[in-house]
């Protein structure tokens, strides 16, 4: 395919293409001339491997706007403080319309340049200084900027004052790195987002927001009580909402102003002119009045998304946006006919767009565990109303059309499946994943409805309104529902409670005493005292990462502040509190993210049969191997890897184990409490976290050696190691209960895009999808390109840009992810349907 | 010592004033014998900005005086930074540094890919 000449490609049609399953080709000469022109003109911000793409500069008027009105404000309470600090951002940040768009709103101050929040990590602030390529020119005088910035917050952001309140010893350790990854602040997080309430328009929470503090206000004016004292602290927060919404409403007039403009005295194009006019009108509807049309309402929500990014850093996106939008596009295009399909697709390509282009920066941790995009940015399609109806409209349609011609790996769709969804939904839900995207991950809907009700308690009609929260977690988007914080801040590397009951707490590869002293495993008896020390092992390593969460959640309101996300969200609005309060009602919707933990499975299934049962070797025998990371014990490595029960092979006796691990983990999961008081569930999943962490979790008995690729799914086999077919692979994740064992559970699946073209590979992905939904799993996402391309594009990147693999939770182009991320994709098993 | 001021010694080392240098010329300084380029030096796996632990010392261990302090024994490695001197350490061990530009990532033990190192890549 790379030897063809430009010629050649330039005739080959469409049909032609789709025939080659040149998708990414298909879709540059089928997408309008807008889209072709916004999608090629948009700055890539995912980081290529470990790095920033040449260009892409960190933004430095954002941090000097914000910390020279914070320092103005200081002595003020921080909500307030905070608020001026914004608001004196949005009126000053330097705004800019990009030719032909028609959705407004960046967070930073030009196209290439990312942004961080200065406030928030004094490490990442430093990180900032020492990274090389995105300093902007001159050096010199930017590097004079970041050390005066550094050097006043170092010590004054938010992880700088929990760090100090801290156990010392779980501080120490949980930012070793080893253990987990994650930030215990909503300086870096996500928040879930109520667009039924926001809807409103922003003039309508400025009105409410005034009245609760009239209010309050003639209550401190009557008999003094101990009850009264509470509602001081309230109203400088209100006071802080109202400054942001404000700010906000002048924000979006920004634009309204530079389109009106443009269109007044610059531009020439009668048809640019009109847009830019209507461009004009919809910023100064929107966010301050309730939207009236699908441009509107995909305006407001874009403004509301990038308004909370000049809060703080939102690394995922939870949304749901057929499901908000759908009423205004079935307006516009079926009833008013205000909008042809074809014009309500571009803007739906163009929310896509800008939504890839927005960019944070991220510390090197999270671009090596995110490899080729900025954030975990997956949208929630489909699934069902309050009331229990097919929620999929045309919205969901028009989305997954969209995501075809426009490519982006981010955002990417989770699609809510359920038994009532439509034919013609679920077959472009497989055009999505034939054409390569990887996306959308598959949901079992009834299934996670049952598991939010299971794990937190919220009432069914409220579960069915989930979204997710970041790659899989469900989130209701409710009132008390909602999630202000990023909770799976407790990301646990649990390869580390194996390794961990294998050296007696120590981590060989960190030079730590890390877990507690559970014994020297050669002086154990049998495998059940074996079994007792991972279970030590991994109670400990929850109970850190828990604890520290827990106590950056409770203290965010006083070492961060939210006007802005408080502002939106009712509750906080309501009880003048912090959106971040879990005082104000939250129900609680924790879990601990699991990276590398079918290792765990393997390893003590390795154990047990040859150390134990079969006694082949001895523990001893196996300890001096794992201490020479295999090195000169190949031959026995080998019959770890290949003579071991491996999950994924519908094999009872490590499948067994599995089950009785995760059962292990739900019992202590309802142990561990939030600070709603509710579970701490385990959700199994990687990122990329199987690369970033190859290199910190040392030799295992699953014959892995230390600097191996991890496994790559929550509860995917290792890769190749899936011998008895994808059949043997879903029964053997059939063994344990998706509601009451866990969160949810990771599944990567490679299928043969030859044996699925046609309609025949249609039918045979809807018959495997029908064994995925009798076995009641809860999750499954599809690879679907072939080897041949993949390697084409390791032989020639800038050929295959467009490319996208599933590498995770997420989907990323194939050329921005490393090498050992890409031959650890070629790795996985295709497995043949029927 | 109690476990709380033990582990209070590590975590100040990692987060503390002392770990904080000011201004430009401090923060640019890497001399020619640093941690930074030591084989038993592991760059943290949380964080970017220099810090890292290392593989043979323990905490307690003092580089900075005139007679360097060596611990060998203890719960928690030495933490240091990238650009601490280390012409004072008798474990210093250079590393031949590869795949500089950090573009194949996870390779903490042989990547550095902080902007200060360029000038030992050229």
């Amino acid at each position: 395919m790379g030897q063809r000449t430009a010629q050649t490609e330039k005739a080959l049609s469409v049909d032609e293409l789709a025939n080659r399953r040149e998708w990414w080709s298909v879709a540059q000469k089928t997408r309008s001339k807008r889209l072709d022109y916004l999608r090629k003109g948009v700055w890539k911000k995912g980081a290529i491997g470990g790095n920033y793409a040449p260009g892409i500069k960190i933004d430095l008027t954002l941090p000097q706007l914000f910390t020279e009105k914070w320092q103005e404000q200081e002595g003020e309470p921080i909500m307030l403080q905070k608020a001026h600090a914004i608001a004196h951002v949005l009126d000053n940040i330097p705004i800019f319309i990009t030719d032909r768009s028609q959705i407004m709103g960046y967070i930073g101050s030009a196209p290439h340049q990312i942004v961080w929040h200065w406030q928030g990590i004094s490490m990442v602030n430093e990180e900032i200084y020492n990274e090389e390529g995105i300093i902007p020119e001159p050096e010199e005088e930017s590097l004079e900027i970041l050390a005066t910035l550094n050097d006043y917050w170092g010590g004054r952001t938010a992880v700088d004052k929990l760090a100090r309140i801290l156990d010392p010893e779980d501080a120490v350790k949980f930012m070793s790195g080893a253990i987990g990854w994650g930030t215990p602040t909503s300086a870096a997080t996500y928040s879930t987002k109520d667009f039924t309430y926001i809807f409103k328009g922003f003039e309508a929470l400025l009105a409410e927001i005034e009245e609760r503090m009239e209010e309050t206000e003639q209550k401190l004016q009557g008999n003094p009580s101990p009850q009264l004292l509470p509602l001081y602290d309230k109203l400088p927060r209100w006071e802080a909402m109202q400054i942001v919404l404000e700010a906000s409403i002048r924000y979006a007039k920004r634009y309204a102003r530079l389109a009106r403009t443009l269109a007044e005295h610059f531009e020439s194009d009668p048809t640019r002119k009109e847009e830019l006019l209507r461009i004009a009108e919809t910023c100064e509807r929107v966010p301050a009045k309730p939207p009236r049309n699908l441009q509107e309402s995909l305006q407001f929500d874009h403004f509301v998304q990038v308004l909370a990014r000049y809060e703080t850093f939102e690394g995922a996106w939870p949304h749901r946006p057929d499901y908000v939008h759908g009423p205004y596009y079935d307006k516009d295009v079926n009833q008013e006919k205000r909008l042809t399909k074809e014009e309500a697709l571009d803007l739906v390509g163009e929310h896509l767009i800008r939504t890839y282009e927005v960019g944070i920066f991220a510390p090197k941790w999270a671009r090596e565990g995110l490899q080729g995009i900025t954030g975990t940015w997956v949208w929630t399609m489909g699934g069902v109303k309050p009331d229990g109806s097919d929620a999929c409209n045309d919205m969901t349609i028009a989305y997954m059309q969209a995501a075809r011609l426009v490519r982006v790996s981010n955002p990417t769709f989770g699609f809510r499946w359920h038994p009532k969804v439509k034919d013609e939904v679920l077959r472009e839900c497989f055009e999505c994943i034939r054409h390569g995207l990887g996306y959308p991950s598959m949901r079992n809907d009834p299934v996670l409805v049952a598991n939010t009700v299971h794990w937190y308690g919220h009432p069914v009609e409220e579960a069915r309104t989930w979204v997710h929260q970041a790659c899989m977690s469900p989130c209701p988007t409710t009132k008390y529902g909602c999630q202000p914080m990023r909770m799976a801040s407790a990301t646990a590397n649990c390869a580390k409670m194996i390794e961990y009951a294998l050296h007696d707490g120590y981590d060989p590869v960190v030079n730590m005493q890390m877990g507690p002293k559970t014994g020297d495993p050669r002086q154990f008896k049998d495998f059940e005292e074996f079994f007792g020390a991972w279970v030590k092992q991994m109670e400990w390593l929850r109970n850190i990462l828990v604890r520290t969460v827990n106590l950056g959640r409770v203290k965010d309101p006083e070492f961060f502040g939210r006007p802005f996300l408080s502002a939106i969200y009712e509750r906080a609005v309501e009880t003048g509190t912090d959106a971040c309060d879990p005082s104000n009602g939250e129900r609680g919707n924790a879990w601990v993210t699991g990276f590398t933990w079918v290792e765990n499975a393997d390893s003590l299934a390795a154990i047990k049969k040859f150390v134990y049962d079969e006694k082949k070797y001895t523990m001893d025998q196996l300890m001096e191997a794992l201490n020479a990371n295999w090195v000169g014990y190949e031959e026995m490595r080998l019959d770890f890897v290949k003579n071991a029960p491996k999950w994924g092979n519908d094999d009872d006796y490590v499948d067994d184990l599995m089950v009785r691990c995760l059962r292990e983990v739900s019992r202590h999961a309802k142990e561990n409490k939030c600070p709603s008081n509710n579970n701490w569930p385990l959700l199994p999943e990687n990122v990329s976290g199987n690369i970033h962490y190859a290199n910190l979790v040392g030799a295992l008995p699953n014959g892995r050696r230390l600097g191996d690729a991890l496994y790559d799914g929550g509860i995917s086999p290792g890769p190749g190691l899936d011998k008895k077919g994808p059949t043997a692979v879903l029964k053997s994740c059939g063994k344990f209960d998706h509601v009451t064992d866990g969160r949810a559970f990771l599944l990567n699946q490679r299928l043969s895009p030859t044996q699925l073209s046609g309609e025949k590979g249609y039918q045979l992905w809807k018959a495997y999808m029908k064994t995925w939904a009798d076995l009641g799993l809860d999750h499954v996402q599809f690879n679907m390109v072939d080897d041949a391309t993949l390697r084409a594009a390791q032989k020639d990147p800038e050929k295959y840009q467009e490319v996208i693999v599933r590498v995770a939770g997420y989907s990323a182009h194939f050329v921005d992810i490393s090498r050992k991320t890409q031959d650890n994709i070629i790795q996985r098993t295709v497995q043949g349907l029927g | 010592m109690s476990r709380r001021d033990k582990w209070k010694s590590a975590r100040d080392a990692m987060m503390g004033p002392l770990a904080r240098a000011k201004g430009v010329k401090n923060r640019e300084s890497v001399p020619e014998t640093c941690c930074g380029k030591c084989q038993m030096w592991s760059e943290n796996a949380y964080s970017s900005e220099g810090r890292g632990t290392c593989r043979v010392l323990k905490m307690g261990s003092d580089l900075n005086s005139n007679q360097p302090t060596y611990v060998l024994e203890g719960e928690a490695g030495l933490i240091s930074y990238f650009n601490m001197d280390a012409s004072r350490c008798t474990y210093f061990t250079k590393m031949e540094l590869i795949d500089t530009d950090g573009t194949e990532c996870s390779d903490p033990h042989f990547r550095r890919a902080l902007r200060q190192m360029k000038k030992f890549n050229e």
